[in-house]
């Protein structure tokens, strides 16, 4: 079934092609009257098609909305973009100890322990999402710094377990926990936009509408039940200038009049 | 069997399906002829309880852009009949026209 758009398309595509024919007309013409001396006294003459209005009349035969289950596709965002979570996290600065004066990144602080912490932390967001999938994405979607709240206490908390528990040489600084704060609301921020971007794509693919364009298809269609669209353009002329390029060289460009 | 639609859904169909056929007519600039400025459609629809909103205008013209208008049309929350067949049955004093106009 067509589409509007593919629909009204192939009508413009039409109106250019005339627009094309009208010239090809107008320039054998124009030789014409290049050969004979009265006419090469007239104007030639062609038809400029500055502006067209179309308007098409179509039906609605059938429209479908199928469910999405909004929950489990910001799970899957959520669940691929868990990897960007983990590695932001590795990359925050941080002290061996809390004398030491040079930062290093998380993970080369972390050192052998690194991969249990990224294991930790992708575990927590999975329960996360197990045990509270709808609040986390409503959070990620509308209010991303509550989602902080979430996620960043949760990361802190485990990064303080995996100094105790570990004994990981870390100094818990509380500039080490703005940054994890920020990391994390940079990453809800990506992933609510994400969820955002990937619900209205699956919801225009769950949505469908059939119409009836053509004139047997139209034929039993009662009046009331006729929709319209009007689609105004504009016929965008070009023309060929000679210019020079960058090396002098001459080249043939078409430009917009 | 009589199916209500989402005029929320459907809004966002038509304005994708119009911002598409603009984005034809804009690809590669320079060979493009075809410039469309201005849509505007009327389609007859049954709505479950409420009056439609008017019309519902979108585009630079309008003050209102691509994106925003997708926000305009998410606080759309009636569901409407839409398919001829079913409009068929319905008296024309119950029908409403849905429009929406996208300049560009």
């Amino acid at each position: 079934m067509p589409n509007l758009s593919d629909t009204l398309g192939a009508l413009l595509k039409d109106i250019a092609a005339s627009r094309v024919k009208a010239d090809l007309f107008s320039r054998d013409a124009s030789l014409e009257y290049f050969k004979d001396p009265v006419l090469r006294l007239f104007p030639v003459p062609r038809v400029e098609i500055r502006s067209a209005d179309l308007e098409l009349t179509f039906a609605v035969s059938a429209a479908r909305e199928n469910e999405v289950d909004e929950t489990q596709i910001a799970r899957v965002v959520v669940e691929q973009s868990a990897a960007a979570l983990r590695h932001s996290l590795m990359l925050v600065p941080a002290k061996p100890s809390r004398k030491a004066e040079q930062l290093e990144s998380l993970a080369a602080v972390l050192q052998d322990k690194r991969r249990d912490v990224e294991d930790e932390i992708e575990s927590k967001l999975n329960t996360i999402l197990q045990t509270n999938a709808a609040t986390l994405v409503k959070q990620l979607t509308t209010t991303p710094a509550s989602a902080v709240k979430t996620i960043g206490t949760s990361a802190q908390r485990i990064l303080r377990t995996a100094v105790k528990e570990k004994r990981a040489t870390i100094a818990f600084t509380s500039q080490l926990q703005n940054e994890v704060n920020e990391r994390v609301q940079s990453w809800a921020e990506a992933a609510g936009q994400a969820i955002r971007e990937a619900l209205a794509r699956a919801k225009a693919e769950a949505f469908a509408v059939d119409l009836a364009v053509t004139k047997d298809e139209l034929l039993n269609v009662n009046e009331k039940a006729i929709a319209r669209v009007k689609v105004t353009v504009e016929i965008q002329n070009y023309e060929w200038v000679e210019s020079e390029d960058e090396d002098g060289r001459s080249v043939s460009k078409l430009v917009a009049v | 069997m009589s199916q209500s639609i989402s005029l929320q859904s459907l809004g966002v169909h038509l304005l994708r399906d119009c911002e598409k056929l603009r984005a034809c007519g804009s690809l590669n600039s320079r060979t493009a002829t075809i410039q469309v400025k201005e849509i505007t459609i009327t389609l007859p629809v049954v709505a479950a309880d409420k009056p439609l909103p008017q019309t519902i205008a979108i585009g630079k013209q309008e003050g209102l852009l691509f994106a925003e208008a997708l926000q305009q049309l998410a606080q759309i929350k009636d569901r409407a009949l839409i398919s001829a067949a079913e409009i068929d049955k319905i008296p024309a004093e119950s029908i409403s026209q849905l429009k929406l106009r996208l300049r560009f």
